[in-house]
């Protein structure tokens, strides 16, 4: 049958279908005509139609035969060889895989082969078979199963072959076994110690369970089953978060953040092996009915090790179980070496670092979190070397009290700077074993420091500045408070210091959007940084410039761009003129291209932003988070010049840079999403730009809150999204909530709530609407004029959208003025193939015609740029 | 069983036919989620299985539970819950077509009669589908659907795999309510004729 064949049967069908049953037969002869088949075909149908349909009975029997599929026999069910591997017996059977037994024909030896059972089913499931082979074959420990062998069955099955590990699973091998508690903890560190070698080829097993790890007559441990192993240095695809929630885990040894299908890390293993320690040392879980989390009983502990076990190893042994299975994955060890260094500790009779909790625990834990999110990104190893050498250098300072106060202060500068434009290419993995130690003697040290409240409130600053620049405000908040307070008590002696720190707060309050409180830190900074003694003048100028582009950043967030510009212009004037690049000068350089970018001058913003990125590259290499905030700005100006292509180009560049040194949580990462997915909302690719855009989202109002300009952003270009795709609720729920943070952090004054009202007016016009529009446009042009004045793209655009409005309501005069002042605008900044522009000569087209006023509508219709070539 | 060929053509075909848009960036997310649908189901036929609840295995509430419990993976979250059910219905036809290949390959293979099963199907009129041989039937009949109008076939799939109610299907294909009980009669008595005429 064909498909007008099929289409005409249908017809024909309903028709007779209506007829009441005697007629039936008669109407469908005349319809059919001499087409005898098509006749057949719709009497049997008709029949069908009139009994119990087949199709009405539902799926349940087939289902049900499905559910009895006990006596199904797959293919690979009927093999007896592979290959030279004879198979002996089932081993284990999962909804992946089928493992056997099989012997080895030609050279004799044992081998398990695994099979993967419905390959057929998708791609996806042949991809995590062959994930899970070749994890194994980058392992190659005395602790791991080997892999051999691979290749399918005829029928398309995969499988490959293992090493065949004739043993017991843990458990059951230490209940065999017994003895001391240490030769429990050696054998529980030999488990730790192959887990380890997997973390150090970046692959985190995520199934460790007593049933997954066999233990030979001889006590060799093997670990088994990579089947759902995650590889660190792989970008968390979709695939594998799901992946992790999918897996049905046995859930007493999976973490809590895999359960909650939250991201997975080393410490996920560690919480693995928490509960396997606890298993091994009760004999039983740690869990009581209510699923908490029980103390190990020193009752069950000495009746199973032969009263060996003293109050104080049971102390360190409950803190070495505990330590591991905490609910919050930072409050864990946080590497299995750091655990295994604890049972080292045990087994030596030291004291467990486990047990140690101070202000350097917290600092430690935010070196973990920080861990978790960066999953060994880059940014985590400057941190720890950085505090390495800050460390080193506190160190110093503690014993030589003979310190020069200005080389102090300079070293922890350079530290500071070094932390955050450091080669990350010089810098290894994490090593917290270092990190740590130090740690533990720098603070005995620095103890001996604590009445000197200068130095406290250095460390205390200095870490502030750290806690900034990683996004951390809240840490950064009350170190910077502290140091603050301290240093105002001697704010006479130490001016510089202080206007210093002043400073710095003010950064941080421009960067929580706190910009009246911002602006009077800063100001006050500057006052004090100005009223220093002349002698001091080589150095304070370095504090007056810092303060003066702290300046224009916070008048530029406020949107006050001229006088943003004024300031951070005579900044560099001040500077000494020198031809090395500069990272002050760059930054300094950078703001003022944004100053520019704000107010329209594009072609001026790219010039100096491709300045600060020569500097940049120059100075950091191509892989910096300077570099890509570069790439970014380079990007937005080219997407409000509207060459969208070379945006995206950009954008790209600058996301991946960043995701790969911040990992895929920073707010970071959320501003760059929404850069890059606004350049797609307008190339029209919403299916590439809205899960970007999302995910923006959800970081920023994590790390923010919700009155954030950044939300504020990312909401705008859900909104904006939205719109294009015709969900105008969607779209005036977004652009409002985005419009209501803008008035809530600016008041009314702000170019922001003209965005907010314009989008709001486009989706009334989208609605046709036009009356409510308008209002809407009006209201956004008082707003961009009075901020940004008249001649500035948004308020060219403003007009043009007005006019827009009116003459859709066939308001042809009113309408003239609006859209010719915001074409001429228009005309001035942007390409000649801007969409706003082809837009408004297209209505001043039509405006002129209205008008009866012919002359002018031809003179629009033969502007140059009227025929518009392709770029 | 087929070649690698055969599998990936499954997974790649469209699954929307509506969604015009879902083409080689989208496959790979909708890949996954036919695959998490598909252990879903079959872990799920399983639990149901050991418990005996019978009673309450329908394509419904099937869909619906694997939605609920798959809904907080990021891959399926950024499916809505309707295409979603689309695609489950989607697995739940390979599952149930899967069984069905699979028992027959067995039992050519073991060279059994199936006198007894035959018999019991072709004697008098059947009215629901129950046997292996039915369910190729009808996956071969809704191929041959599918070639003449495969909004018709995805229909079918939805309503009767994917266990999705009329509202659902019209919002999903775009059609009217009418349209779509029009549709869904025709497709019936036409799929049943092919099933019999398969199997006479």
């Amino acid at each position: 049958m064909e498909q007008a064949d099929w289409a005409k049967a249908q017809r024909i069908f309903h028709k007779v279908a209506e007829l009441p049953a005697d007629l039936q037969s008669a109407a469908l002869k005349d319809f059919c005509g001499d087409d005898e088949a098509l006749r057949t075909c719709i009497a049997s149908m008709l029949e069908e139609d009139r009994g119990d349909g087949m199709l009405d009975g539902g799926i349940a029997p087939l289902a049900q035969s499905f559910l009895d599929s006990g006596t199904e026999k797959a293919y690979w069910r009927h093999v007896e060889q592979i290959g030279p591997y004879r198979l002996v017996r089932l081993l284990g059977e999962g909804g992946m895989g089928v493992v056997y037994q099989a012997e080895r024909t030609d050279i004799g030896g044992m081998v398990a082969i695994k099979l993967l059972r419905d390959a057929w089913v998708s791609p996806a499931r042949r991809q995590r078979f062959a994930l899970e082979q070749r994890t194994l074959a980058q392992l190659k420990h005395s602790g791991i199963a080997q892999i051999y062998d691979a290749n399918a069955l005829p029928d398309g099955t995969p499988w490959f072959v293992m090493e065949y590990v004739d043993g017991v699973s843990l458990t059951e091998y230490w209940e065999s076994q017994r003895g001391a508690v240490e030769n429990c903890l050696r054998l529980f560190r030999e488990v730790c110690a192959a887990v380890l070698y997997a973390h150090r080829r970046a692959i985190i097993h995520r199934d460790l369970k007593p049933s997954n790890i066999l233990v030979t007559a001889d006590g060799t441990v093997k670990l088994l089953d990579f089947g759902i192993a995650k590889h660190l240095a792989e970008s968390e695809t979709p695939r594998e978060m799901t992946l992790a929630g999918m897996r049905p885990m046995t859930p007493v040894y999976s973490a809590p953040e895999q359960q909650s299908g939250a991201a997975v890390g080393v410490f996920t293993d560690v919480y693995a092996l928490g509960i396997l320690l606890y298993e091994l040392l009760a004999g039983e879980l740690p869990f009581d009915a209510a699923g908490t989390v029980r103390r190990l009983p020193l009752e069950v502990l000495r009746s199973r090790f032969a009263g060996l076990v003293g109050r104080g190893e049971w102390t360190d042994l409950t803190v070495l179980c505990a330590t591991a299975i905490r609910v919050e994955p930072e409050r864990r060890y946080q590497s299995v070496e750091a655990m295994i260094r604890d049972v080292d500790a045990f087994l030596e009779q030291r004291p467990l670092e486990a047990r140690e909790e101070s202000w350097i625990y917290r600092l430690r834990k935010f070196v973990i979190r920080r861990r978790v999110r960066l999953a060994y990104a880059a940014a985590t190893g400057l941190m720890i070397a950085g505090l390495t050498l800050y460390f080193t250098l506190r160190l110093r300072q503690a014993r030589d009290a003979a310190l020069a106060e200005a080389a102090r202060t300079e070293r922890i500068q350079q530290f500071t700077s070094n932390l955050f434009r450091g080669n990350e290419s010089t810098v290894g993995p994490a090593e917290d074993l270092r990190v740590k130690t130090l740690l533990d003697r720098g603070r005995e040290e620095a103890t001996s420091l604590s009445g000197d409240p200068d130095m406290q409130a250095d460390m205390e600053e200095t870490l502030g500045e750290i806690y900034r620049k990683l996004g951390d405000q809240k840490q950064a908040e009350m170190l910077l408070s502290s140091s603050l307070e301290r240093r105002r008590s001697q704010a006479k002696s130490q001016p510089r210091k202080y206007a210093q720190n002043l400073i710095e707060l003010g950064q941080l309050r421009t960067d929580e959007a706190k910009l009246d409180d911002a602006e009077r830190l800063v100001r006050q900074g500057m006052d004090v940084s100005r009223s220093l003694p002349p002698g001091a003048d080589d150095i304070a100028q370095p504090v007056a410039i810092k303060a003066m582009v702290a300046l224009g950043t916070l008048l530029e967030a406020k949107g006050d761009y001229p006088q943003a510009a004024n300031v951070l212009d005579s900044a560099l004037r001040q500077r000494p003129r020198s031809d090395r690049p500069n990272a002050d000068t760059a930054q300094n350089l950078r703001e003022l291209a944004n100053v520019n970018f704000y107010q329209g001058h594009y072609t001026v913003a790219d010039s100096l932003n491709q300045q600060v990125l020569a500097m940049h590259r120059t100075l950091y290499g191509e892989k910096h988070p300077e570099v890509a905030e570069d790439l970014n700005n380079l990007g937005a100006i080219q997407h409000e010049l509207g060459n969208l292509t070379q945006a995206e180009t950009y954008y790209r560049q600058c996301l991946a840079i960043v995701e790969s040194w911040y990992g895929p949580f920073s707010p970071k990462v959320a501003e760059d999403l929404t850069s890059l997915g606004r350049t797609l909302v307008h190339e029209r690719h919403y299916q590439d730009a809205k899960p970007l855009l999302e995910r923006a989202l959800s970081i920023q109002v994590t790390t923010h809150g919700h009155d954030h300009p950044a939300v504020a952003s990312a909401l705008n270009e859900l909104g904006a999204m939205a719109l294009l795709e015709k969900s105008y609720r969607e779209a005036e729920e977004r652009f409002s909530e985005a419009l209501n943070i803008w008035r809530t952090i600016y008041g009314g004054g702000h170019q922001f709530i003209g965005v907010g009202l314009s989008n709001l007016g486009s989706i009334y016009m989208a609605e046709k609407n036009y009356a409510k529009a308008e209002q809407m446009y009006r209201q956004a042009l008082t707003v961009f004029i009075d901020t940004v004045h008249e001649g500035h793209t948004n308020t060219g655009i403003a007009h043009l959208k007005l006019g827009r409005a009116l003459l859709r309501q066939k308001r042809y005069a009113e309408a003239e003025p609006e859209t010719l002042r915001g074409y001429q605008t228009l005309m001035k900044l942007v390409a000649p193939t801007n969409s706003f522009l082809k837009a408004g000569r297209t209505d001043l087209i039509e405006i002129y015609t209205g008008l009866n006023r012919g002359q002018d509508a031809d003179r629009f219709r033969s502007e140059p740029t009227v025929a518009t070539s392709p770029g | 069983m087929g070649s690698d060929d055969f599998f990936d053509d499954i997974s790649q075909e469209p699954l929307d036919a509506t969604a015009g848009s879902m083409c080689t960036d989208a496959q790979r997310p909708l890949d996954e989620v036919f695959t998490l649908a598909y252990e879903e189901l079959r872990r799920l036929a399983r639990s149901i299985r050991h418990n005996d609840l019978r009673g309450s295995l329908t394509p419904t509430a099937i869909v619906n539970e694997a939605w609920i419990k798959l809904s907080r993976t990021p891959t399926v979250a950024s499916v809505s819950p309707l295409h979603f059910k689309r695609i489950a219905g989607r697995a739940m036809r390979q599952v149930l077509v899967d069984a069905a290949r699979r028992r027959q390959t067995q039992i050519r293979g073991a060279e059994f009669q199936r006198v007894t099963f035959d018999e019991a199907t072709h004697l008098g009129l059947q009215t629901a589908l129950s046997s292996d041989r039915e369910v190729l039937a009808l996956d071969a009949a809704l191929d041959g659907l599918a070639r003449l109008e495969p909004r018709q076939a995805a229909l079918v799939e939805a309503r009767f795999f994917g266990g999705l109610e009329m509202a659902e299907v019209t919002e999903l294909l775009g059609i009217s309510e009418a349209t779509a009980l029009r549709d869904w009669r025709a497709a019936k008595a036409w799929l049943a004729v092919e099933v019999r005429r398969a199997l006479a």
